[in-house]
């Protein structure tokens, strides 16, 4: 960006492409308006969002129709529970050459630019764990080789709930890289008979590239400048503050195990700023980080058994903190 | 003016408006007080106009930069230009060049509003004493000569005013002439055989005798009626007789347990024994 004009420029550009992505993903995806809109503020971001739900919500499938609207390369790691971390990084595999047998690495799925990891609490913590530095530093590590991913890079993960048998809940270090958890509710009667009428197969076929991977790059570089005031700035320290035990309201201190990471105050802050950027605004408002911040703190926040056995959930804390 | 600039006038008179605002504030809270501490504790109370100056203070600069955001219906985009007024990055100047297109002459009075006329009240309370014209005291009358001859020893008080007591305005006074009250007194002059003119005559108005105050007892007062031939000496009747040479023109402050007129000062000094005025 070379000036104030180009700025201008951009923002409209990016207008532009919110809006055609919007209508991409609502004409294949019923209903749940919220969760595309937290989908495309991760893209926007840069950062990895898990949607959770019960199956046949169409997780997936948003997934993929996304990695279909940002023409970027997709792959698909299907967590069960004999998976490998080897499964997911890539390995050594030994080669026949003229010169030799040689070991030679084989790039894994996670070397793509957007990776759908399906059902990702299937798998035990220990392959989970394999995630923990391609999603924060987006670069692997085999050996004596340290290989970069992207840009981009997304992590769209879907899970079950854990209440759901054959499921592992995520570690909190990996709960922690998602930018955003993203709950997916089951539609009501009159999306239901809309969903009736979708051919989802076709509708993914159909799907043309909405947002070219140059203008993705440059759309992330824009948000990542937006301003935010003091004032804003102050409102998401106070939040993410507030989930500490010792500094949550009375009523919930008993109940907190552990509050926000500064990971999380990052993270809220971007978010915030994508999605003043989705609005057309260069400057982020106090609406924005409270309208982000459910999404963004509600899987840092870990609860006690005392909160299980008392029926609170984290999204119960958060309201009391946002109001 | 560069765009930075434009920001701090836009700041700079809002802060304007908001330091004469609370200055006057301050004044109109220090008078008050001053005020109520003087009526309470004398020159001690003044003291306590100085609170004012130390309770009030005005609005610190982020809040009015963050009214003039709110005046200026710009959803945080004024404050946060403000924040990165320094920072010269293309997204900075492009934000900064938003905000500044919201600016609008009348936010600085909605950011910063004058302060409500009541706070000009406590100042008033000291001027008003100033602007007002003070209310002279009625002229007193001259008693006649006849009635100086009547009037009780230690009377002097039928035209001196009551210490402490405030004249009352020249058109609120008493009547000059005063009907006579008593019937006592006339009917006396009836009984005494005056005729129809003694019995016709009143009591009253000047130039008529004022001695039927009388401080114990009734004793020698006489009143004459008419004069000349045919004039009729009546000796005072009553000791309710009521003088009337000098109108009552205003009330006795003196003494908050005597709202009533002069006049019954001797009825009552009868009834409760007391001494002297």
């Amino acid at each position: 960006m070379s000036d104030a004009s180009e700025v201008e420029a951009q923002a409209q550009r990016l207008r532009e492409a919110v809006l055609g992505l919007r209508q991409a993903l609502g004409g294949l995806i019923v209903g749940q308006r919220e969760v595309i809109e937290g989908v495309m503020v991760g893209v926007l971001a840069g950062g990895h969002v898990l949607l959770e739900g019960a199956p046949g919500l169409g997780k997936t499938l948003l997934v993929k129709a996304l990695a279909r609207c940002l023409e970027l390369k997709a792959s698909r790691i299907q967590f069960t529970p004999d998976l490998m971390p080897s499964d997911i990084l890539g390995t050594q595999v030994l080669h026949d050459t003229p010169q030799g047998p040689t070991l030679q690495f084989e790039p894994g799925p996670i070397f793509a630019e957007v990776v759908l990891a399906d059902e990702i609490n299937r798998a035990n913590p220990r392959t989970q764990s394999a995630l923990l530095e391609a999603m924060a530093e987006k670069q692997v590590t085999q050996g004596q080789e340290t290989r970069p991913l992207g840009p981009p890079f997304f992590v769209m993960a879907t899970e079950n709930p854990i209440e759901m048998e054959g499921t592992y809940p995520l570690p909190e270090a990996q709960a922690d890289r998602f930018m955003l958890k993203l709950e997916v509710r089951p539609p009501a009667r009159e999306e239901l008979l809309r969903i009736l009428d979708v051919r989802p197969e076709g509708g993914l076929a159909a799907l043309r590239p909405c947002l070219p991977k140059q203008a993705l790059l440059d759309a992330q570089a824009h948000v990542a400048q937006l301003p935010a005031a003091d004032a804003v700035k102050g409102l998401i320290a106070d939040l993410v503050l507030a989930t500490r035990p010792e500094l949550a309201p009375a009523r919930f201190r008993p109940l907190l195990r552990l509050g926000a990471s500064p990971r999380g105050a990052q993270s809220l802050l971007m978010a915030a700023r994508a999605r003043a950027a989705m609005a057309g605004r260069l400057h982020v408002t106090e609406e924005d980080v409270r309208a982000m911040a459910r999404p963004v703190l509600r899987h840092r926040i870990l609860l006690g058994f005392a909160a299980r056995a008392e029926g609170v959930s984290a999204d119960d804390v958060l309201d009391a903190i946002v109001g | 003016m560069d765009e930075r600039q434009q920001l701090e006038a836009a700041v700079a008179r809002v802060r304007r408006r908001a330091r004469i605002a609370c200055g006057a504030r301050v004044l109109s809270a220090a008078a008050f007080a001053a005020a109520l501490g003087f009526a309470l504790a004398g020159p001690t109370g003044l003291a306590a106009g100085l609170l004012g100056l130390v309770l009030l203070r005005g609005p610190g600069l982020s809040l009015l930069v963050r009214r003039l955001d709110a005046a200026l219906g710009a959803a945080g985009a004024f404050e946060c230009a403000w924040d990165h007024r320094d920072g010269e990055s293309p997204m900075l100047v492009a934000q900064r060049r938003r905000a500044l297109a919201l600016i609008k002459a009348e936010a600085a009075r909605v950011a910063a509003p004058s302060p409500h006329f009541a706070w000009l009240l406590p100042p008033l309370l000291w001027v008003w004493p100033a602007l007002t014209p003070r209310a002279e005291p009625p002229p007193t009358p001259t008693p006649p000569p006849g009635a100086a001859a009547a009037q009780p020893k230690g009377e002097g008080a039928t035209t001196d005013p009551e210490p402490g007591a405030e004249p009352r305005k020249a058109g609120a006074a008493a009547k000059a002439h005063e009907d006579s009250p008593d019937a006592g007194a006339a009917a006396e002059a009836g009984a005494a055989g005056g005729g129809a003119a003694g019995a016709k005559a009143k009591v009253g108005g000047v130039g008529t005798t004022a001695g039927a105050r009388s401080g114990g007892g009734a004793g020698a007062h006489k009143v004459v009626v008419g004069g000349g031939a045919g004039s009729v000496v009546v000796p005072r009747a009553r000791p309710t007789a009521l003088p009337v040479t000098k109108p009552e023109a205003t009330l006795d402050p003196s003494d908050p347990a005597r709202p009533y007129p002069r006049r019954y000062r001797a009825l009552i000094h009868d009834w409760f024994g007391r001494a002297g005025d």
